[in-house]
């Protein structure tokens, strides 16, 4: 990610303030979130400002084929978690984006937003926990992972067999024996035990 | 949407009102050197401080007053349109009707050039004057002057901040009679205690930060 000339001078002078702009593509509306203390428009969209109610778990970059996920706690806003707590149909899979801006001392977007993650929307979760003053907290979360199956993206969840052979290249048969000879090890003698 | 409660403009209030700024910056501050980096969390907002002179008569029509602004706010609910006690009018004195802006405010601006009107000749706005441009909760601000010139042919320049949260079409009135802001109440829980035998009533006050949503 590279920052714009106006951007590091902004950064350099120390007085930029960075915030979240997070498109969630739900069904049938997208939703438009700003961890900002007002609703904000940039690119002909309108980021619903919540403020740091909305909180964005760390986005780490590693070499790999981990899965890479963010939480996004979500806020208790009707608009919100009734669509988090429909169909889940309505947003599991569906794309979701999270970008870095920054706003100058006139309280202005500086330069352009920068994508920091594109993934996909994970089913909520409903956290509780219990306080020692037996008290009662929860929230709801939301998990972002990279796009396709986390399956697909773990080389240890992949499996040499016949099926997945054929059902990634129909009519390829290569595999068919691999079973009997898991089941039935034959000992094969060599040539050498052969001619005692 | 929340409801809007109005500080009547003639409520008596007492000396312990004030009012200030909040501001939402982080700043991180080294251990070794005390170099200090700052970065900007969220737009400043104005606070105030409200309350009556320190006894009231119990039951008396100022106190109702007063208890029914305070619980028609419903903790944090509602939001009170209110000004600075202090500063209810620029300090040189009460312009002669409405002013107006000439020029369209931008999101982001922090300057503005008003139609005044002839009448106000040679009046001049100070710092830390108080402007409401526009009216309405959500779409008006309280800012106050930094700079200002004097008023001639019946429009002036001024300067102010914080920056504008919204954008301003030209002709949109400024108020320097009263300006007010919304604010939200701090506190959960509000109460008050009778005194001299139930003959008086203090505890009366309000601690308010600005909000526009």
């Amino acid at each position: 990610m590279t920052f714009d000339t106006s951007q590091q001078t902004l950064i350099a002078d120390g007085t930029a303030a960075p915030l979240w702009l997070i498109e969630l593509d739900f069904t049938p509306t997208p939703v438009y979130l700003a961890t900002w203390g007002e609703d904000l428009t940039y690119g002909g969209k309108t980021y619903m400002g919540v403020g740091n109610v909305l909180s964005v778990g760390a986005i780490k970059e590693a070499a790999g084929s981990a899965v890479e996920q963010i939480t996004l706690s979500i806020p208790a806003l009707p608009s919100i978690v009734a669509l988090a707590l429909g169909n889940v149909e309505g947003y599991r899979g569906r794309s979701a984006k999270l970008s870095l801006a920054l706003l100058g001392t006139d309280f202005n977007f500086v330069g352009a937003p920068k994508l920091r993650f594109s993934g996909v929307m994970q089913p909520i979760k409903i956290e509780r926990s219990t306080g020692s003053d037996n008290s009662t907290s929860g929230r709801i979360t939301m998990d972002l992972s990279r796009a396709g199956l986390q399956r697909s993206r773990r080389t240890e969840g992949r499996r040499l067999t016949d099926a997945q052979q054929r059902a990634r290249f129909p009519g390829d048969t290569g595999l068919r024996y691999l079973r009997a000879l898991i089941n039935n090890p034959t000992l094969w003698l060599s040539k050498e035990f052969q001619k005692q | 949407m929340p409801s809007v409660v109005t500080v009547p403009a003639d409520l008596v209030l007492g000396p312990g009102c004030g009012m200030g700024q909040q501001r939402f910056d982080q700043a991180d501050v080294s251990d070794s050197d005390g170099s200090t980096d700052v970065r900007v969390r969220g737009r400043p907002r104005w606070i105030l401080r409200l309350q009556p002179p320190q006894k009231l008569k119990n039951n008396s029509a100022e106190g109702r007053r007063w208890q029914k602004m305070i619980l028609d706010l419903q903790g944090r609910v509602n939001v009170l349109a209110a000004y600075d006690p202090l500063r209810r009018n620029p300090i040189g004195g009460a312009w002669t009707g409405t002013p107006q802006t000439s020029t369209v405010l931008a999101r982001g601006s922090t300057s503005v050039t008003l139609a005044a009107g002839t009448p106000n000749n040679g009046k001049q706005l100070q710092a830390e004057d108080l402007m409401q441009i526009d009216a309405g909760f959500g779409t008006s601000e309280l800012v106050r002057v930094v700079s200002a010139t004097v008023v001639s042919g019946g429009s002036c320049s001024v300067v102010f901040d914080p920056p504008c949260r919204v954008a301003h079409a030209v002709g949109t009135n400024v108020t320097l009679t009263d300006p007010r802001g919304y604010f939200r109440n701090n506190a959960d829980q509000v109460s008050w205690t009778y005194t001299n035998q139930g003959t008086t009533v203090e505890g009366l006050s309000l601690d308010l930060m600005e909000t526009w949503r």
